[in-house]
């Protein structure tokens, strides 16, 4: 009945409610733990259907006077406000509107278009804001702001839009719905929860008999299903009947476990394909149950790679060539795909179809993932998480191990991240400590010049009727004795004037007491010229060599040059230097000490590659050596 | 254990920078030790050009 003015008028026959899954009855109460929610009251409930499922949505009235919807889909829960139309800029008619369409609403902010489609109201009961004439079809599109925020844009039935509503999603939790039942009592009365396989016989236990209207067969893999008529829906009938079946699940379906601390029941599983230049690429999905929040996530397995899967926000997905931003986390695209449905098995709240596809893009950020699904009237987002395998064996309590992974999974994060933070960390206590001690050396280093003279050379190598014997005794000198104050290295220098020539210098630092020799050589060489119109030099006109542990002492330098006659420099300097701290070695020791962290960077560039080798910027496989 | 042992690795590459810091001690290069006899060692035996190149 719809009131008009002071008349009743009769709308037409509404049909019985179809029993759905929900938590709410008319009539109850609610004060929101929810911020910026005030109590409300359910007053009326209408039934609506797009043929693939009906679903109910709850008018509620706040203590406000105003009223809302309360409404649910696959355990979450949305309350909203209707609101003016968006005017400035009014939102696209019907018929312009498609899934992933961005919307700005200037003051409402910025919304994505998630759904779209036709449905029609089947029942109601209570009291309704509007007048829901039984089988009257409307068109609505569903919307998901970037402030996470959901809105509806409610076309009635014409293209243009009638109503506006906007609200935020809610935890059942948050609600504050009181005498609500529980999800497992609730799930007894709506539908048996244990039934025979018509197909094979074989007993089955449902763990969401509310919700579930398909199901496979765990023993003889057939699929059942409700009958189109919901409302007698006490037992299922065999839509595809098989003999064995069709793959086997990894997880025990019906069973129960905690994963990152949340309970999950295991409904169903789901052996998905794809395929690509010819070949065929397999993953499992297993939908899960949160037991607690009612809400349906996953579990997706490909090649022992195991990923829990939850719903995103499409509204606050961006997009941008190769990138995707969700919630501040930056993911870059890794493949674009269509993905069909090859088998089923367990229980599913959605008609699941086999050979059904969708058109799927996935975002990597190791270790989690982003996913985008296309429908011709719908777009999805959801967000995974890597889950090593041992988690899942110790909190669904496995009996026996599964399988190990193979290659390198899409979001599998790289196992050596841990131990590469440690070595940074290693690597910059112990550097610290490496130049602490570098600055405590050149403190405490004499650098103190124990010889230091120019030696002449001009006089015997101009002469040329001497003997170049001759020539070698005469340079060679041996000086007089010096002290070298402490022990420790010793650095000697040569510097000579060498223009296209060159002079070597042999020496020997000799101890006079223990007779104890030290041999070394240093060469002056410097040449340069002009090729091409291209100046050009090499070599160096002084050199340094440094001499280890030379004992406190009295020394003597011998020094025997060789040079090219005719073409020598007419000197050379010498000096020798005790104690002098070397840079060198400090540097030799942060290199030594960034050969870990370099190894461990070669291995994540490996590992990266052979995870981008599987992708759409791949052009191949890569090797399956693990790490 | 990786971890454990670039540890390791990192106390013992710390103490030998300490040790040939404090040692003087230079990297192995072309330079030679040896001993000249002790009957040479007069001002005399080292210091003339013969003792050096008697043995070429």
């Amino acid at each position: 009945m719809s009131r008009k003015g002071a008349n009743l008028e009769a709308l037409g026959v509404v049909a019985e409610l179809v029993p759905t899954s929900s938590p709410f009855r008319l009539g109850m109460t609610a004060k929101p733990k929810a911020a910026g929610l005030k109590p409300f009251r359910i007053v009326g409930r209408l039934q609506l259907s797009t043929g693939e499922g009906t679903w109910d949505e709850w008018h509620v009235s706040f203590e406000d006077g105003r009223y809302g919807w309360l409404a649910e889909a696959q355990g979450t829960f949305w309350v909203t406000r209707p609101l003016p139309a968006p005017t400035n800029p009014p939102p696209p008619d019907f018929p312009q509107i498609a899934p992933g369409q961005r919307l700005s609403f200037g003051g409402y902010g910025e919304f994505t278009v998630t759904d779209r489609r036709q449905a029609l109201y089947t029942s109601a009961e209570g009291d309704l804001p509007f007048a829901a004439t039984p089988g009257a079809v409307f068109m609505y599109a569903d919307l998901s702001g970037a402030d996470g925020s959901v809105g509806t844009l409610d076309y009635g039935d014409d293209p243009g839009v009638d109503a506006f509503f906007v609200g935020r999603p809610v935890a059942l939790a948050e609600l504050g719905v009181e005498g609500l039942e529980g999800w497992s009592e609730r799930k007894v009365a709506a539908r048996a929860s244990s039934l025979n396989c018509p197909a094979c016989g074989a007993g089955l236990q449902l763990k969401d008999p509310a919700n579930t209207v398909r199901v496979a067969c765990t023993y003889c893999g057939s699929v059942l299903a409700t009958p189109q008529d919901g409302a007698t829906a006490a037992k299922f009938e065999v839509l595809a009947r098989l003999q064995k079946l069709p793959f086997k699940p990894l997880l025990p379906l019906g069973g129960e476990g905690t994963l990152r601390g949340r309970p999950y029941a295991i409904l169903g599983a789901v052996l998905k394909a794809c395929t690509v230049d010819g070949v065929h690429y397999y993953w499992r999905e297993y939908l899960l149950k949160e037991t607690k929040s009612e809400a349906y996530h996953w579990l997706v397995e490909s090649n022992g790679h195991w990923t829990l899967v939850e719903p995103a926000a499409a509204g606050e997905v961006s997009t941008a060539p190769r990138l995707a931003v969700y919630r501040g986390t930056r993911y870059k695209h890794f493949q674009s795909t269509t993905a069909r449905v090859e088998a089923v098995l367990g229980e599913f709240y959605w008609e699941v179809k086999k050979g059904e596809s969708t058109d799927v893009s996935d975002y990597v950020a190791p270790p989690r993932i982003l996913s985008e699904e296309r429908y011709a009237n719908e777009v999805t987002w959801s967000e995974g998480s890597y889950v090593p395998k041992e988690e899942l064996e110790s909190g669904f309590g496995l009996g026996a191990p599964l399988p190990t992974p193979e290659g390198v999974g899409s979001n599998q994060p790289w196992p050596h991240a841990e131990t590469a933070r440690g070595f940074l960390r290693t690597v910059a206590l112990f550097a610290g400590i490496a130049v602490f001690l570098f600055v405590f050396f050149n403190i405490k280093a004499d650098r103190k010049v124990v010889y230091q003279k120019r030696h002449d050379l001009s006089v015997s190598t101009t002469d040329p009727t001497i003997a170049p014997d001759a020539i070698a005794e005469a340079l060679t000198v041996v000086t007089e004795p010096f002290e070298v104050p402490r022990s420790g290295n010793v650095e000697a220098r040569i510097d000579a004037p060498t223009d296209n020539s060159w002079v070597y210098v042999g020496a020997v630092l000799l101890e006079e007491a223990t007779g104890q020799a030290y041999g070394f050589g240093l060469q002056s060489d410097y040449y340069h010229g002009v090729d091409g119109g291209e100046r050009w030099s090499e070599g160096s006109r002084s050199r340094t060599v440094y001499v280890g542990r030379v004992p406190a002492g009295r020394y003597v330098l011998r020094l025997e040059p060789e040079l090219e006659r005719g073409k020598a420099p007419p000197y050379y300097d010498i000096r020798l230097r005790s104690g002098v701290p070397r840079f060198a070695h400090l540097m030799a020791v942060l290199v030594l000490l960034l050969l870990g962290p370099i190894a461990l960077a070669i291995s994540k560039a490996r590992f990266e590659g052979r995870r981008w080798a599987e992708s759409d910027y791949g052009g191949g496989s890569g090797s399956d050596d693990d790490e | 254990m990786l971890r454990r042992g670039f540890q390791v690795f990192g106390a013992l590459l710390l103490t030998a920078y300490a040790w040939a810091g404090l040692a003087g001690w230079e990297l192995p290069t072309n330079a030679k030790k040896g001993v000249v006899a002790a009957g040479a060692r007069s001002a005399t035996g080292f210091r003339a050009y013969s003792f050096w190149t008697g043995g070429k």
